[in-house]
């Protein structure tokens, strides 16, 4: 099935798979960093609010390589865009237009608050679905094994009721 | 330069999430709604590339330096799991397909990132008695 992007054909889910699981690898091989985002996203609220609890050890010691790899996956995002067929700004968002609607504002307010959970939970498991979902689980941790669980299977759950009241 | 190898990791991993779809809002609905197995699998195999990928870098002398830590269950993993979940259902997105999104030209994931930042803040106010890992995996 094609992408939002451009209606490019995804790259094979094997080859990104690999690709994914080599940069794990090089992050923990080159550098000895384990691979997460949502810590990266935390340094950036040490930015906003300067309190002690930001200026932690966990989160500002890795300042040094965080920020600039969260920097590099926007980078990336746009350099796809780019040789893909352009770099084309849009508030569109497939299904999401189609099945949920809500208008252009209740799109946003939908995407905002969908980040708050994100945020709030990300920082009560202590990772994402790249710190315990693909960093974790490969390294055999037991939080990562379970906090992926629950993420999946409550993203699961959460689109399949949305599907349903979408549809009524 | 350590600054700079990083942008180029983050640079590869973008392009990946965003050219596999990981980052496409209709291919993340496709996969929960079980119509498409295409993320199933590229999750699939990249777990199990990383395992097998790391388990012989360990086992080799070039794994000599390489320190890797299993983190004990803590009481934030359940609820936070299921709070991310809820988010990750909603917006179709996690934190690092959200960067990815917004720098691929989709809008949008502006104000999921910006949510994301507000959740990280309200957390420091309100979430840390719940019970917040004091290391962090991510």
């Amino acid at each position: 099935m094609p992408l939002i992007l451009h209606g490019l054909t995804p790259l094979h889910w094997a080859v990104g798979g690999a690709g994914i699981a080599l940069i794990t690898l090089a992050l923990l091989f080159v550098a000895n960093r384990r691979l997460g985002i949502s810590t990266g996203l935390e340094d950036v609220c040490s930015y906003v609010l300067p309190v002690p609890y930001f200026a932690r050890d966990a989160v500002r010691g890795a300042r040094h390589w965080r920020l600039p790899f969260i920097a590099g996956l926007v980078l990336g995002g746009f350099l796809s865009a780019l040789l893909g067929g352009g770099f084309a700004p849009t508030w569109d968002l497939g299904i999401f237009d189609q099945v949920i609607g809500f208008g252009p504002a209740g799109k946003l307010a939908w995407m905002f608050v969908g980040g708050l959970f994100i945020g709030f939970g990300t920082r009560l498991a202590g990772g994402c679905t790249s710190g315990h979902g693909i960093c974790g689980l490969a390294r055999i941790s037991p939080r990562c094994w379970l906090s992926t669980a629950a993420f999946w299977g409550t993203a699961l759950a959460v689109t399949w009721l949305f599907a349903w009241v979408g549809r009524r | 330069m350590g600054a700079l190898y990083q942008l180029a990791f983050g640079c590869v991993f973008g392009i990946v999430l965003t050219r596999t779809g990981a980052s496409d809002f209709d291919a993340m609905v496709r996969m929960f709604r079980f119509e498409d197995a295409h993320l199933f699998a590229l999750a699939g195999v990249t777990t199990a590339a990383a395992a097998l990928g790391l388990w012989a870098l360990l086992r080799s002398r070039w794994g000599a330096g390489v320190r890797v830590v299993a983190r004990r269950v803590h009481p934030g993993s359940i609820p936070g799991g299921v709070a991310f979940g809820i988010g990750w259902g909603l917006s179709g997105s996690c934190p690092g397909t959200a960067l990815a999104q917004l720098g691929s030209g989709h809008l949008v994931a502006g104000f999921t990132v910006a949510g994301v930042v507000l959740g990280n803040l309200l957390f420091e106010r309100f979430g840390r008695k719940v019970g917040a890992p004091a290391d962090v995996c991510s």
